[in-house]
């Protein structure tokens, strides 16, 4: 694993919100076709070091590297590495005032210059691949949580980013709904895609992950392999977590 | 008080054209249409301008806003009167006008869009520019058509007060509805009450309709496209 190229460095990173240090000092690399479950208390800075990836928030200090890159800070960089980092988010984000195929086509007609035809053959692809091939030309209202959030994953993946982020995607889903979306995030980590995911989901973490990050308090407390993560637990304040987690 | 209006309709309709300059209800609501053509791209444009990236335009902008926003319509009027000539040598009356509806509505919409703007949820944007879109081409395609969708009421009723603000015209010497009526009364003498009911009545015909479509458009857009899914999600956590 760690013989494969880095997607994602961070070097000595820090953030606060005001008053409140919310990265302190994080360095940690993350490399090419790692599935990584990020996990931790509420506010230990797991979705803020998301973000701080693709720019949606800024870092005070250190420096974010990108396949090896920082993206300088001119709009057309920013933009070109967010192509490159996709990003499913735990409100799902669908465009409401687009049907579904539109939500999917529009990045890759705009930016990636595919005609009409090729776009809507792609975007078919990838609904039938998450299976709402029959909901094409829905609008985003008319589906439930769980087949939003499946067509978000599809509209990232119409840009064909090889790294994808997941901020906390099944947090807002009803429970009968999170198993979709998983089985989904599962067979992209089946076919090799690097995945960084913020996630309450411990089974998820257990089965296909390949690495295990524990946040609190804006650092990083432990970084392991599932199995070691879960049965010999190093951090006094992992085990905690755990032990809440599996009682919840 | 109806054969005033049966004497005089060719008049008032359309004031004293072929002969003289037109006016009437013809001007009123050529200016206010016009206003509404004019002062929409420039609301939207002045909205950019003050969601725009580059602070000291957005400063000037605001600047812009605040000013015409704090001194009444009539001021704004005489003041173009006298400034427009200046620089578009014979300007027009009515062009006089329809310069300052635009930039006072112009001023107001920019307002009502960015309310609409900014009533969006924050992950319409980052979502867009997730994508890799641009500033420019995530307002294009994803917010503007939402926000500008959302306030189609608005919008509606801001052309019923630009009918309305077409009235101030008179005061400068403009030939819209009005003028004509006031016009009406120096000729009659005696029928004041008779020929400002009838105008009363022309301006509630003008902008009763328009206020029930606006009304219409607000219940037809209340409904689904807000977004939330028809089941299966609750209020995000962390």
């Amino acid at each position: 694993m760690s013989e494969k190229p880095k997607s994602i460095e961070f070097q000595g990173v820090s953030k606060r919100f005001g008053d409140n240090p919310v990265l302190k000092n994080i360095s940690i690399d993350f490399h090419q076709g790692e599935v990584v479950v990020i996990c931790g208390p509420s506010g230990s800075g797991k979705s803020t070091l998301l973000r701080t990836i693709t720019r949606l928030e800024s870092i005070d200090s250190g420096r974010i590297l990108v396949e090896g890159r920082e993206p300088g800070h001119s709009a057309r960089e920013v933009n070109a590495m967010r192509q490159r980092v996709g990003f499913v988010f735990q409100s799902f984000n669908l465009f409401p005032h687009l049907t579904v195929m539109d939500n999917i086509c529009l990045a890759p007609r705009r930016l990636l210059r595919l005609s009409d035809q090729e776009a809507r053959e792609r975007a078919m692809a990838l609904l039938t691949r998450v299976g709402l091939a029959s909901k094409a030309d829905a609008s985003p209202s008319q589906l439930s949580g769980g087949q939003q959030q499946r067509v978000a994953i599809a509209r990232t993946l119409a840009m064909q980013p090889p790294i994808i982020l997941f901020d906390e995607p099944t947090s807002a889903l009803d429970p009968e709904m999170v198993g979709e979306v998983l089985a989904v995030m599962r067979q992209l980590a089946d076919e090799g895609m690097t995945m960084l995911c913020v996630t309450h989901e411990m089974g998820f973490a257990r089965e296909v992950a390949d690495r295990i990050v524990f946040m609190a308090d804006g650092q990083i407390v432990e970084d392991a392999m599932p199995e070691q993560f879960f049965t010999a637990t190093r951090s006094a304040r992992a085990k905690a977590f755990l032990s809440e987690v599996r009682h919840a | 008080m109806w054969d005033i209006l049966e004497t005089y309709w060719v008049q008032l309709l359309i004031g004293y054209y072929p002969d003289g300059p037109l006016g009437g209800l013809a001007m009123t609501l050529i200016l206010a249409f016009a206003g509404l053509l004019l002062a929409m791209p420039a609301g939207l444009t002045v909205c950019l301008g003050l969601l725009s990236p580059w602070r000291p335009l957005a400063r000037l902008v605001e600047l812009f806003v605040f000013y015409m926003r704090s001194v009444p319509l009539i001021v704004h009027l005489l003041w173009v009167y006298f400034l427009l000539p200046l620089a578009i040598k014979g300007a027009p009356l009515w062009l006089v006008v329809l310069v300052v509806m635009t930039l006072f509505n112009g001023a107001y919409l920019s307002q009502t869009i960015r309310a609409g703007i900014e009533a969006l949820p924050r992950g319409q944007y980052e979502a867009a520019r997730s994508l890799g879109l641009s500033h420019g081409r995530a307002m294009r395609h994803v917010i503007l058509p939402q926000a500008l969708r959302n306030m189609l009421p608005s919008i509606v009723s801001q052309f019923v007060l630009l009918i309305k603000e077409t009235a101030l015209g008179s005061v400068i010497g403009l030939h819209e509805l009005t003028l004509e009526f006031m016009g009406l009364n120096d000729t009659l003498g005696d029928k004041a009450i008779p020929i400002f009911t009838l105008l009363g009545i022309a301006y509630f015909v003008l902008c009763y309709p328009l206020t029930l479509l606006g009304r219409h458009v607000e219940r037809r857009f209340a409904g689904p496209s807000r977004g939330t899914p028809a089941s299966g999600a609750q209020a995000p956590t962390a």
